[in-house]
């Protein structure tokens, strides 16, 4: 079962509500969430809804923050069920990105690793990872993070024995079916496959720092060393330079 | 006129709050903003600030600060001693909320913040970096605030480009503000069903110990061990995190979340701190015994009601005072000229 017959609402504190629609990861869950999401800001920014301050979708749940000297909880959180129950993925698909990767050794300090542990070769590990589409499950755990997935199964690894003290930012790592770019320095023990030389969290972009939003489609086309040095840049306008990798978006 | 004021010491662990960032946290920004959004707002009302206007969050030892241009009426709200020497070097001292207009040339210094955290508010606010519709400091990524980070020896304080004019009134609180006591409540949830009913039992009935691994992200706390309802009941998949969330680890030693924490975890989570109470966690020095409380949804929103009406209480009963003037102590004596009161107002 992958989908709850009715959803559940869940509080957290007098501040937010948490509504959750299953009870794994699962595609089809996880784009009712962005339905769900979708609909509650909606109804946010027509009035319907008063009080809101954060929507945030993820796996398998959307939690709603609201302020609870502006609305009662008990009746956002009737509201919200009604929402939930009609909840089904948003009709207009949400952007795609193609990002260049680089696969270099300097900037992949574990796709050796990884090529061992699954029994294929580097080329064929970078290959499987070029051949993904991934989805945009969920934001968090840093400003910026994305979790997207799913890498083939055949690459799945576990996490490093060892988290590292220090990962560099811009890192794009594996761990069990689920890939990532890193947006900052910090410690981390995913498997470090590769580069992207993309800022995923600019506040040059006032109005969106995170270049994605749950719900977005993430491929890869690999670049050599040179590329990524070129590529890897101050940029005059972050914002144009970030959408020449966005292949499609509604209007 | 505005002002300017230089860092001659940036103290530790100083941070420019206000409100909050809303509005981003479904990109993975949290909100961060007041420990103590009750304190900040005695500060504020002290210097005829709104509530959420920016102050220095102090939480270790306050700074020195030097008014180099203007002059700014501040206030500090929270265990904290202070003092100010005058352009003259006539030192007196600023006692906690009392709000006192600081001249060019004077220099304003906070020692050390012995309950966990105290207010500086500067009226009319100041001109920093806003991001995201928040000036609130959050250092991990360099945002907000003082170039995204603690304040700084050398550091200059603006004012906004538009201050106030600084009118003759100063204010003081002829009482302390004091945070309500009693347990912390908690609204149970939304991982209850990960815990077995010892644990649940447990976190309402046993007394619980702050530790000193404590920051603007959070506390952890010592205490009986929470076990999950088994091993695998203690991971869960990702999902949404607010301040105030208690986290239980495999390790079954509850986290409870502060301003700063991130916008999705991976540990179930018990219970939440209700508003009410959520800033009493910003002063619960490492060795602090506490218990918690469940509480329904609609004893917090009576909680925070009257939350409420005790602060509109407390401001009610601000006054005008006279401060104590620029009494030189040592030039009086030269002049043989202290006997019985000595007001310089």
């Amino acid at each position: 079962m992958a989908h709850y017959p009715e959803p559940k609402l869940l509080p957290m504190g007098d501040t937010a509500w948490t509504v959750e629609l299953g009870d794994e990861i699962d595609i089809d869950v996880n784009a009712r969430c962005m339905g769900l999401a979708a609909a509650i800001h909606e109804a946010a920014v027509a009035g319907t809804l008063l009080g809101i301050r954060d929507v945030v979708p993820t796996f398998r749940s959307v939690t709603v923050h609201f302020n609870p000297r502006q609305v009662q909880g008990a009746g956002l959180g009737a509201h919200l069920m009604l929402l939930a129950r009609d909840a089904s993925p948003p009709p207009v698909a949400k952007r795609t990105w193609r990002l260049p990767a680089c696969f270099d050794t300097r900037l992949a300090p574990d796709l050796k690793l990884v090529a061992e542990r699954t029994g294929l070769s580097e080329a064929a590990v970078v290959e499987q990872l070029l051949s993904t589409s991934l989805r945009v499950y969920a934001m968090g755990f840093m400003p910026g993070f994305a979790y997207m997935a799913s890498i083939p199964e055949c690459l799945a690894c576990p996490r490093l024995q060892a988290p590292r003290a220090q990962v560099a930012p811009k890192s794009l790592a594996i761990a069990g079916r689920m890939a990532a770019i890193y947006p900052w320095m910090s410690p981390g023990g995913w498997n470090l496959v590769g580069s992207i030389p993309v800022a995923t969290f600019d506040l040059a972009n006032k109005a969106a720092p995170a270049l994605f939003e749950a719900g977005d489609q993430v491929s890869f086309y690999a670049i050599d060393w040179a590329e990524y040095q070129s590529l890897d840049q101050p940029v005059a306008d972050p914002m144009a330079f970030r959408a020449q990798f966005l292949v499609e978006s509604p209007t | 006129m505005s002002f300017s004021i230089e860092t001659r010491n940036g103290g530790l662990g100083n941070t420019f709050q206000d409100a909050g960032r809303y509005g981003f946290r479904h990109q993975g920004m949290p909100v961060s903003g007041f420990l103590d959004a009750q304190l900040a707002q005695c500060a504020n009302a002290l210097v005829e600030n709104l509530a959420e206007t920016t102050c220095l969050e102090m939480r270790l030892v306050g700074p020195t600060l030097k008014v180099t241009r203007g002059c700014v009426r501040v206030a500090i709200a929270g265990d904290a001693m202070a003092s100010v020497q005058r352009a003259s070097g006539v030192i007196q001292a600023l006692p906690a909320l009392h709000s006192l207009t600081l001249l060019e040339g004077d220099t304003l210094k906070v020692g050390a913040i012995r309950n966990g955290c105290a207010y500086l508010s500067f009226a009319g606010g100041l001109a920093l970096s806003n991001a995201m519709g928040s000036q609130s400091t959050y250092v991990r990524v360099g945002v907000g605030g003082m170039n995204g980070r603690a304040l700084e020896q050398g550091d200059l304080l603006k004012g906004p480009s538009r201050a106030p004019a600084i009118s003759e009134r100063e204010y003081r609180s002829p009482e302390p503000w004091v945070q309500n006591s009693g347990p912390i409540r908690v609204i149970m949830g939304p991982q209850t069903d990960h815990f077995s009913a010892d644990a649940i039992q447990a976190l309402t009935q046993t007394t619980w110990k702050t530790t000193a691994e404590q920051d603007r992200m959070g506390v952890r706390l010592s205490g009986v061990v929470l076990t999950h309802l088994t091993p695998a009941h203690a991971d869960i998949t990702s999902d949404g995190i607010a301040p105030g969330t208690i986290q239980v680890p495999g390790n079954g030693q509850p986290i409870v979340l502060l301003a700063d924490c991130h916008t999705v975890g991976g540990y179930p989570k018990i219970a939440t701190v209700i508003s009410a109470d959520l800033p009493r966690l910003a002063h619960l020095p490492a060795g602090t015994e506490f218990q918690f409380e469940a509480v329904s949804d609609e004893q917090a929103r009576l909680a925070l009601e009257q939350e409420d009406s005790r602060m509109l209480a407390w401001l009610g009963r601000l006054q005008r005072y006279a401060p104590a003037g620029f009494l030189d102590e040592r030039a009086l004596y030269a002049q043989n000229l202290v006997s019985g009161m000595c007001r310089a107002e």
